[in-house]
């Protein structure tokens, strides 16, 4: 009997309302539990995000702030480790050589995948085969990858300089030479990014609507007209997406330095994040790092939200 | 039929255990799951709270094969578990947030570097008061002097923080062969015992190997370590009583700059940042195409494997018969000045470092040199190379990183850098190359 009526009052409660509550108060109380289970559920990934990406990132910002050696006390420094680390000439030196590296590697990377994307096209039963070999090398380490390219670069027996000679340019000393240095780790970039970008314009050119293209055809398109009037804007998105995403990676280059020159690379060769790690565990100056690696996330953030602004004017999204 | 249905769908609602609350359940658990490595990650998992000992060090195999068997013997004789945590990639980045978070291993290796800054946060022990105790399984007066000033406090306040595992002292090899191609009719090592091993035997030696259009020495690299030695081998004094650095103004570390900028300018000696990237000197001396290489003991057991002559010397001198101070590379073990096991840390650092320890690890194929005096016979090992006891004499004579780099961890990074752009551009004398480098190092930064 004492069951029956438990059951009674649990039937009552999952099928008839208080009629003392408002409607839309009950509508959002429901509301504020559905939304509290859904953190719950999300709560496992969510505290991996707290734990090791937002608070480490919190903690970054605030040892920006302060001096620390990564043992003793953290005394409060106010801007002076931003003032120190933006008037240092080894630092803007390391930023004008990040910006280099962008500037060579972004469009190369985007170049080569879309002119490659729009060879596989062409490629019929060999597409599989010519996707595995360009994929092969971003699945491949980047310390082999730069170990394979350190005897590339080796100008005594280097197949590179090899064929520039035999096309009768000069065969320079990659790596010593300071003027060839960034551009090496460019080729290098290039050479392991490329398998990325020509799947996703692979994949953005068979969301392509065939009747676009068939459409164009009937009006009289070259194959150049359907190039630059439909195929290129459609593919937009896709542009857009790689294009920032490439930026932040470029921006954050490291491992080729490390492998190629250890922690002895020249000021020619030095990157911004080279120089964070550099300062932070060569010279134990977390707080100076820290500011260049927020200055480092301010100015991806000023370059990603420039992206994200100028996309209304050439993203095309057909749906 | 309806009716039991009802019955069932009554049930489950009045049940406390419905699909919601089965979730909930569910996923509190499965948080609970994922939680806990993170959870316990972040406790800890310090070294010294648990009843083993462990210690950790850069040397991956063939040496950490050594280690583990040391371990093993430690083991049994210290009657706790001794553990290699060999690190592997970058040591300093891995370490220092260990000692940050307190998890750091009972003993651990120091590079020279970041010794200074080690000591001046206190994260490592102060090991006088068990060195004095009488009962220390190893005694300072075993080291050879030269080689442990680094561990002591830079500002000169006492104490010593550790003690060197072994050394690696710059000698000169020579490949024979090439010698004797070259007319080259008594070799450096002879030279030596004949008491002529001087700067102008040297030169005579690489004039007549730049004539036979090989290599005749490459000058190693642009670190301290690397260049240092052609001035004190040649009389120089480097560094002042206070730790300052006076080679600029010394005249006979003058006349050996001056010597070694004439020896790069003729092509007698190259430097290696001339070099292909990647392509080591070490490299050119086993493929028989550098005629001398000055350089530690640590490419003994690739020299095992080439097919030419070879032999060791010390840098020539003035007097032609002296071994003279030259750079040698160590580092330390520490004790984690916050090792709960500090007793059997120390035990474990006196019974590594002694002759006993120093023999176990060296001993059959080990590629230093002991870096404490009485154990010739671990570099003469197989009489190979033939003149291996001289790798004791230049230790036992050698300086190892001066303090005024050592202490100063940006100085340490950024002089290499200076040194090997001067270099290169190769516009400078010696006087206002030295000027610029004592500069850095006096001015801290």
């Amino acid at each position: 009997m004492a069951v029956s009526s438990a059951g009674s009052r649990a039937r009552a409660r999952l099928t008839s309302a208080d009629p003392d509550v408002h409607p839309d108060r009950r509508s959002r109380r429901r509301r504020g539990r559905d939304t509290a289970a859904g953190y719950l559920f999300l709560a496992p990934q969510l505290l991996g995000l707290v734990v090791f990406m937002v608070g480490p990132l919190l903690f970054a910002l605030v040892l920006a702030f302060y001096h620390w050696d990564g043992f003793g006390t953290r005394s409060f420094a106010g801007l002076s480790n931003f003032t120190e680390v933006m008037s240092s000439q080894r630092i803007q030196r390391a930023a004008v050589n990040t910006v280099w590296f962008t500037v060579l590697q972004v469009p190369g990377l985007m170049l080569t995948g879309l002119f490659f994307a729009l060879l596989m096209q062409r490629a019929g039963k060999l597409t599989p085969v010519y996707r595995l070999a360009f994929f092969a090398p971003v699945i491949t380490s980047s310390v082999a990858v730069a170990a394979i390219w350190l005897w590339l670069f080796n100008p005594d027996i280097s197949p590179v300089n090899n064929a520039l000679r035999g096309i009768g340019l000069p065969a320079p000393n990659w790596l010593q030479d300071a003027r060839f240095v960034i551009p090496a780790f460019a080729i290098v970039g290039i050479w392991q990014g490329l398998g990325y970008q020509l799947i996703m314009f692979m994949a953005g050119l068979q969301s392509i609507d065939r009747s676009f293209l068939e459409a164009a055809v009937l009006d009289g398109c070259s194959e150049w007209q359907k190039l630059r009037h439909v195929t290129i804007p459609l593919l937009s998105p896709t542009i857009l997406f790689l294009s920032i995403t490439s930026i932040i990676g470029s921006f954050q280059v490291f491992d080729y330095i490390y492998v190629f020159f250890d922690d002895r690379a020249p000021d020619s060769a030095r990157t911004i994040v080279y120089e964070v790690v550099r300062i932070a565990f060569g010279e134990f100056n977390f707080g100076a790092a820290s500011a260049l690696a927020f200055l480092l996330f301010l100015a991806l953030l000023v370059v990603t939200g420039c992206q994200l602004a100028a996309q209304k004017k050439w993203v095309h999204y057909t749906e | 039929m309806f009716r039991s249905r009802n019955v069932i769908k009554e049930a489950a609602a009045a049940s406390t255990v419905d699909r919601r609350n089965l979730l909930k359940a569910g996923m509190f658990a499965g948080l609970g799951l994922a939680a806990a490595p993170a959870l316990a990650a972040c406790g800890g998992g310090s070294a010294g709270s648990g009843p083993g000992l462990k210690w950790a060090g850069w040397d991956g195999p063939p040496q950490s094969e050594v280690f583990r068997r040391f371990s093993e013997k430690m083991t049994e004789k210290l009657g706790v578990k001794v553990t290699y945590q060999q690190v592997v990639g970058d040591y300093l980045s891995k370490l220092l947030p260990q000692l940050s978070a307190g998890a750091a291993p009972d003993a651990f290796y120091v590079g020279d570097i970041y010794m200074a800054k080690l000591i001046e946060t206190k994260q490592v022990l102060d090991l006088t008061d068990y060195l004095d105790s009488g009962s220390a399984a190893v005694r300072l007066d075993d080291f050879h002097e030269g080689l442990y000033r680094w561990c002591r406090p830079a500002d000169g306040s006492p104490g010593l923080y550790g003690l060197p595992v072994d050394c690696s002292p710059l000698v000169f090899w020579f490949n024979k062969d090439l010698l004797a191609e070259a007319g080259v009719s008594t070799d450096p090592a002879a030279r030596f015992e004949a008491g002529t091993w001087t700067q102008g035997a040297l030169t005579d030696l690489l004039d007549k190997i730049r004539a036979t259009k090989k290599r005749g020495l490459v000058l190693n690299g642009s670190n301290w370590f690397d260049w240092f030695g052609w001035m004190s081998t040649f009389g120089g004094t480097l560094f002042d009583e206070s730790g300052k650095a006076v080679f600029d103004a010394d005249p006979k570390s003058q006349e050996a700059l001056a010597w070694l900028f004439e020896q790069l300018k003729s092509g007698n000696i190259t430097y290696s940042g001339a070099l292909p990237q990647g392509q080591g000197p070490d490299v050119l001396f086993y493929a028989g195409q550098l005629a001398c290489l000055t350089y530690p003991r640590v490419i003994l057991p690739n020299m095992k494997k080439v097919k030419f002559g070879f032999d060791i010397t010390p840098l020539p001198s003035l007097s032609g018969k002296d071994v003279m101070p030259v750079p040698v590379n160590t580092a330390a073990l520490s004790v984690n000045a916050k090792s709960k096991n500090q007793a059997k840390a120390l035990e474990f650092l006196g019974n590594f470092l002694n002759a006993e320890g120093q023999r176990f690890r060296l001993s059959g194929g080990g590629n230093a040199v002991p870096s404490i005096k009485g154990l010739d016979d671990v570099v003469t090992e197989g009489n190979v190379p033939a003149h291996g006891s001289l790798f004791n004499d230049v230790a036992a004579k050698g300086y190892a990183v001066p303090s005024a780099i050592a202490s100063n961890a940006k100085v340490a990074r950024e002089l290499p850098v200076m040194v090997d752009k001067m270099l290169k551009a190769g516009n400078e004398t010696p006087r206002s190359f030295s000027g610029k480098v004592v500069k850095l190092i006096n001015g801290g930064a």
